[in-house]
């Protein structure tokens, strides 16, 4: 499992490539640790290329959910298939965890969260259309 | 599309990828759907765990060995080790209102009879035999 990370408007985004099981969860919780230790502790983790999610994988979002509360920030997570929303269900977590559909809704909801604005268009040269 | 296959593992969470990727190279040829490879992975994945972290009170190496088959109707996993007696089908859940702390260590035993159809356990010759099968749909 890769784990990817991006920057967006002050959240932290953690997309995973693969599954999240007890092989692959050290490193996302080694990954959610440093960025909480660097100051970055709003987190956005994007399943929606995990394929599913073992207990393994739960424990870690309770860890990560921990440490980023504990380090001002919070987390949530994005893109979960039908397959992970069941576990997320049936394990009780869906209404304790803050889940969204894609990355722009959990990005929207991150209380760090800012919009990037869209400076003024740069003046045309002559010519252009 | 008939296939049959044993793995033989340790009692050791490092063996847990090794698994992964047996089942992997098993189900290729399967054309079974994503949820449907990733469903008998969570199970395989929850039973092997259960079965490091509760069959054993020695520190010692023992071997779990896990039997694939799959047709067109769908895939069962034996596993088989050879613990103390360890029926996960008469192990209670953890109660509604444990805390999200306390969660965690049922959660393997949930997943598996919210993805699998069928559960079943034996005690025979010394062994643990759980049998987990999943249908597919027609």
């Amino acid at each position: 499992m890769q784990i990817t990370t991006l920057r967006e408007g002050g959240v932290s985004i953690l997309v995973l490539f693969g599954a999240l099981d007890t092989s692959s969860a050290p490193a996302l919780s080694a990954r959610a640790l440093e960025l909480c230790d660097a100051g970055a502790g709003n987190v956005v983790i994007d399943l929606t290329q995990a394929p599913y999610v073992t207990s393994a994988g739960f424990r870690s979002f309770i860890e990560i959910n921990r440490r980023t509360q504990r380090a001002g920030g919070g987390m949530a997570l994005c893109g979960l298939n039908d397959l992970v929303r069941d576990l997320f269900e049936v394990s009780g977590f869906l209404s304790v965890f803050r889940t969204y559909p894609d990355r722009a809704s959990a990005l929207a909801a991150m209380p760090g969260h800012y919009a990037r604005t869209i400076g003024p268009a740069a003046p045309k040269q002559a010519g252009e259309v | 599309m008939g296939i049959q296959e044993t793995l033989v593992i340790d009692n050791e969470p490092l063996e847990l990828g090794r698994a992964a990727n047996w089942l992997d190279s098993l189900v290729g040829e399967a054309a079974w759907s994503p949820r449907m490879l990733a469903t008998l992975h969570v199970a395989l994945e929850e039973a092997l765990t259960n079965i490091m972290l509760h069959a054993y009170r020695d520190l010692e190496t023992h071997k779990i060995e896990i039997r694939f088959s799959a047709d067109g109707s769908g895939a069962t996993l034996e596993l088989l080790d050879d613990g103390c007696p360890f029926d996960p089908t008469h192990h209670e859940p953890p109660p509604a209102n444990a805390s999200v702390q306390d969660r965690p260590g049922g959660l393997g035993l949930a997943f598996i009879r919210r993805l699998m159809d069928e559960i079943t356990y034996q005690r025979m010759d010394g062994r643990n035999h759980l049998t987990l099968r999943k249908s597919v749909p027609p």
